[in-house]
């Protein structure tokens, strides 16, 4: 891909607000406003860039910017950029319109993968509705700090897949413990992974290590990346499994030889049969 | 000349070579003319440098033959017998007819194979590359090369394909008219000889018959020339060795042309028919015989001959040399019907022109029956592997109490990007990355073997496919049943320990010093011959109890 000099760059936030968050109490408005900068940074390093933030609780997933109420940019009020005020008014405005939506749900995994797979579509939606039919280039931040189970796993492969095709990278910046899910997406897709302990710190993190579009990513002498532990789960106790048995009909893992697979319910022909035979002759 | 194979077949007295007077002498594999009274050869030529010999022409009055070399230099020889210019003439012809002979001898027997092995090298680039690592820095000897590992690739070489016979390699034996006694002589050699026998199977046929019984070589060729072959005028009043081929050759054109006719794609049913409302003046194909002189049309008919049975004997010897390849291949097996000679039956039409535009491969291949796949538990695929987080394992309760907080406090946020970022947390956080990439340069010089410069590594892939193929070998040999698999397993691995020193040991210094690569960048290539290695000394340990 050969990028220009002016072209701008599409960056698609995915921002987890999972109730978890309030675990600490005091890190909500720091963790707001670093991603808040963040988005400004990035609009205002280049007059070309483009912004989308989807903002990704247990109960649902929103669009905080932009929205399609079709509104045009305000006359300046408190010297801010005009732009950028309007993304800041927008995001806040629309997260307490999130936080009002409250409701029960089964599940309590934030529904990130779903926000990630809105994010691709909507730089998909850019492309194809751009005038003159450029090619988007667009990349995918998600910052996370809630946990998870692996339950969404599959959706997440889809996404990351999805990526990978239409050459978006997803960096991810987590916050607390380590996420072998998303980063087994920066690593198929092409994205940078960072873990960081304090949310303090969160900010000065995405300036450094996420600011660059992918060109100028080459030329920097970044960390290098841990190699990423892609081990297949065996189905019958979710354990990772170096070697395993698979089922040629349902391609089912298991961690050892079982006879029946419980998934398609196929009978493997094992050697035990001549095992028989070899006494009945004695 | 001393040496094998020297016995002298041809003698010629009183030849001069720059005006000395001496011998001329013909062995097998050279010839060299001696000094009347000296007993060493002043010249001695091996057959194979020899590229063409020449004759003096009939007019002049020395009589010579000149040998040309293939660097241009050559040797004249004048044939001066005190007993007369015929003598001489026939002494020079007896040299140059045995000199040709022996030279077509003698650049027989090496091409045929060292051709073959020349194409096998030109053919298989990876052949080639594995002859030029292990043969000349002797790791294997070029026997060993061969029988082992050139062997494979010889399966997988297609034909070689022949010379086809020239059209107009009749035309080109040019007589010369001596101009006394009216004789024509035809100059013919083995390879005009070999190209008639190709073109007329009729004319194969009678030499098998006639020479050597019932006529002499010469006898035979002379009739030939002098038969319809090769001249118009036939002296058909005789009762001639070629009337009967002339027979035969008139019956097959006529099956020929008659076969071309009733082909039915091509329409010419009806070319020799009146047509109606023809009109005189135009062009009419009026049979066989064209045109109103009765020779012209012999001569015609008789260049079609020649040019067809030239065609014939290109894809008769091909159909018989893959006949020849398939019952090579295949000993026991049936051989098929042979194929008719007789009158072709044309298949229809219809038949024809449905093979020309169906192609069966390209045809919708039929629906193979496909069984439905049932699975009992979906979700099984769905989830991935369960990370260790007991303690975040959070209730449903709890995440409604923690949104319910959540929500308050957004609630009561007032955003102020200014003191988004602590500049204390800022600093720390700029160390721990620094940390990172200092961490993640650490290493000295070139990491993997995508980064080597361009010629290194193609080297490195070549020395790891030779060195692959020895290995291969190496392996195949176990378990050693035979003897013959126990004493091939003892050549590799002497062949593997040569190949270690010769080639790996260098390549890696070469490596580190030259090019500042890490010095295990041939670790793995080592481990792989030193597992070999232990194997070995295991197996020779456990047999030699």
């Amino acid at each position: 891909d050969v990028i220009m000099a002016g072209d701008g760059y599409l960056l698609v936030i995915v921002l987890d607000v999972h109730p978890q968050l309030a675990e600490q109490e005091s890190i909500v408005h720091n963790y707001l406003s670093a991603c808040i900068s963040f988005a400004n940074i990035h609009l205002a390093s280049n007059v070309r860039n483009t912004l989308a933030v989807i903002a990704a609780n247990h109960l649902e997933t929103r669009f905080l910017y932009p929205q399609d109420t079709g509104e045009k940019v305000e006359r300046q009020k408190d010297g801010r950029l005009e732009l950028l005020c309007q993304v800041d008014e927008s995001i806040e405005k629309e997260l307490r319109r999130m936080m009002m939506h409250g409701g029960k749900a089964e599940q309590t995994e934030s529904l990130l993968s779903g926000a990630i797979g809105r994010g691709l579509l909507y730089i998909k939606r850019q492309e194809t509705e751009d005038v003159l039919g450029k090619k988007v280039h667009a990349r995918i931040l998600v910052i996370k700090i809630s946990s998870d189970t692996g339950s969404q796993y599959l959706n997440y492969i889809n996404t990351y897949l999805t990526a990978q095709k239409i050459s978006t990278p997803i960096d991810v910046c987590v916050v607390g413990n380590d996420c072998g899910l998303l980063q087994q997406g920066a690593d198929i897709s092409g994205g940078y992974y960072h873990c960081i302990q304090e949310v303090s710190e969160l900010l000065q993190c995405l300036i450094l290590m996420y600011q660059a579009d992918v060109g100028t990513r080459k030329k920097l002498n970044v960390p290098p990346m841990d190699s990423v532990d892609y081990r297949a789960a065996c189905f019958c106790h979710r354990t990772l499994v170096e070697m395993g048995n698979v089922c040629s009909n349902c391609l089912s893992v298991y961690c050892k030889a079982v006879p029946l697979c419980s998934t398609c319910n196929v009978i493997f022909q094992t050697e035990r049969p001549l095992m028989k035979i070899v006494k009945k002759k004695k | 000349m001393s040496g094998e194979r020297e016995d002298i077949l041809l003698q010629v007295n009183h030849v001069r070579y720059k005006k000395n007077n001496g011998q001329l002498y013909l062995s097998q594999t050279r010839v060299g003319w001696m000094m009347d009274e000296s007993d060493t050869f002043t010249v001695s030529v091996p057959y194979n440098d020899i590229r063409t010999q020449k004759i003096s022409p009939e007019g002049k009055p020395k009589v010579q033959l000149q040998i040309v070399l293939h660097d241009i230099s050559n040797f004249t020889f004048h044939f001066c017998t005190p007993e007369g210019r015929d003598k001489q003439i026939a002494e020079r012809n007896q040299v140059k007819e045995r000199l040709s002979q022996l030279m077509t001898q003698n650049r027989r027997q090496p091409p045929d194979e060292l051709m073959e092995k020349k194409r096998m090298l030109d053919e298989n680039e990876q052949l080639h590359h594995l002859y030029r690592a292990l043969v000349p820095t002797s790791i294997i000897s070029v026997d060993e090369f061969w029988k082992e590992i050139a062997g494979q690739y010889k399966q997988n070489m297609g034909p070689q394909q022949e010379l086809g016979v020239s059209g107009a390699f009749l035309a080109d034996i040019k007589p010369q008219t001596d101009g006394n006694n009216g004789k024509v002589q035809y100059n013919l050699t083995p390879e005009i000889m070999s190209a008639i026998f190709k073109t007329y199977p009729a004319v194969k046929k009678k030499h098998a018959e006639y020479v050597p019984h019932r006529m002499t070589e010469p006898e035979f060729w002379t009739l030939f020339f002098q038969s319809h072959y090769y001249s118009v005028h036939t002296t058909s009043s005789m009762e001639n060795v070629f009337s009967e081929c002339s027979k035969h050759d008139d019956k097959e054109w006529n099956r020929d042309v008659s076969s071309t006719q009733n082909d039915p794609l091509y329409a010419l049913n009806d070319i020799y028919e009146e047509k109606p409302m023809s009109i005189e003046s135009d062009l009419r194909t009026s049979g066989v015989k064209a045109g109103s002189n009765v020779f012209h049309a012999l001569m015609i008919k008789r260049f079609n001959q020649h040019s067809l049975n030239i065609i014939k004997a290109q894809t008769n010897s091909e159909k018989e040399r893959i006949l020849d390849e398939l019952a090579a291949k295949n000993p026991n097996g049936i051989p098929n019907g042979e194929a008719k000679q007789d009158i072709q039956v044309h298949k229809s039409k219809k038949a024809r022109l449905e093979e020309k535009i169906v192609y069966e491969d390209l045809e919708n291949s039929n629906k193979v029956e496909t069984s439905s796949l049932t699975i009992h538990q979906r979700d099984r695929y769905l989830t991935g592997p369960t990370e260790y987080s007991a303690i975040h394992n959070l209730q449903p309760r709890q995440v409604t109490v923690l949104h319910e907080q959540l929500t308050d406090n957004i609630n009561s946020w007032c955003p102020n990007l200014h003191i988004s970022q602590d500049p204390e947390a800022a600093y720390r956080s700029l160390q721990h990355f620094s940390e990172m990439c200092r961490k993640g340069r650490s290493s000295v010089g070139v990491n993997t073997g995508d980064q080597l410069p361009g010629n290194l590594h193609k080297e490195l892939g070549q020395v790891y496919s030779s060195a692959g193929e020895l290995l291969r070998h190496f392996w195949s040999c176990f378990p050693p049943r035979t003897p013959q698999l126990q004493e091939k397993l003892h050549k590799m691995h002497e062949t593997l320990c040569r190949y270690h020193n010769v080639t790996i040991r260098p390549f890696q210094e070469m490596a580190v010093n030259d090019y500042n690569c890490k010095s295990d960048i041939l670790d793995h290539l080592t481990e792989m011959f030193q597992i070999a290695s232990t194997k070995f000394e295991n197996w020779k340990a456990r047999n030699s109890r």
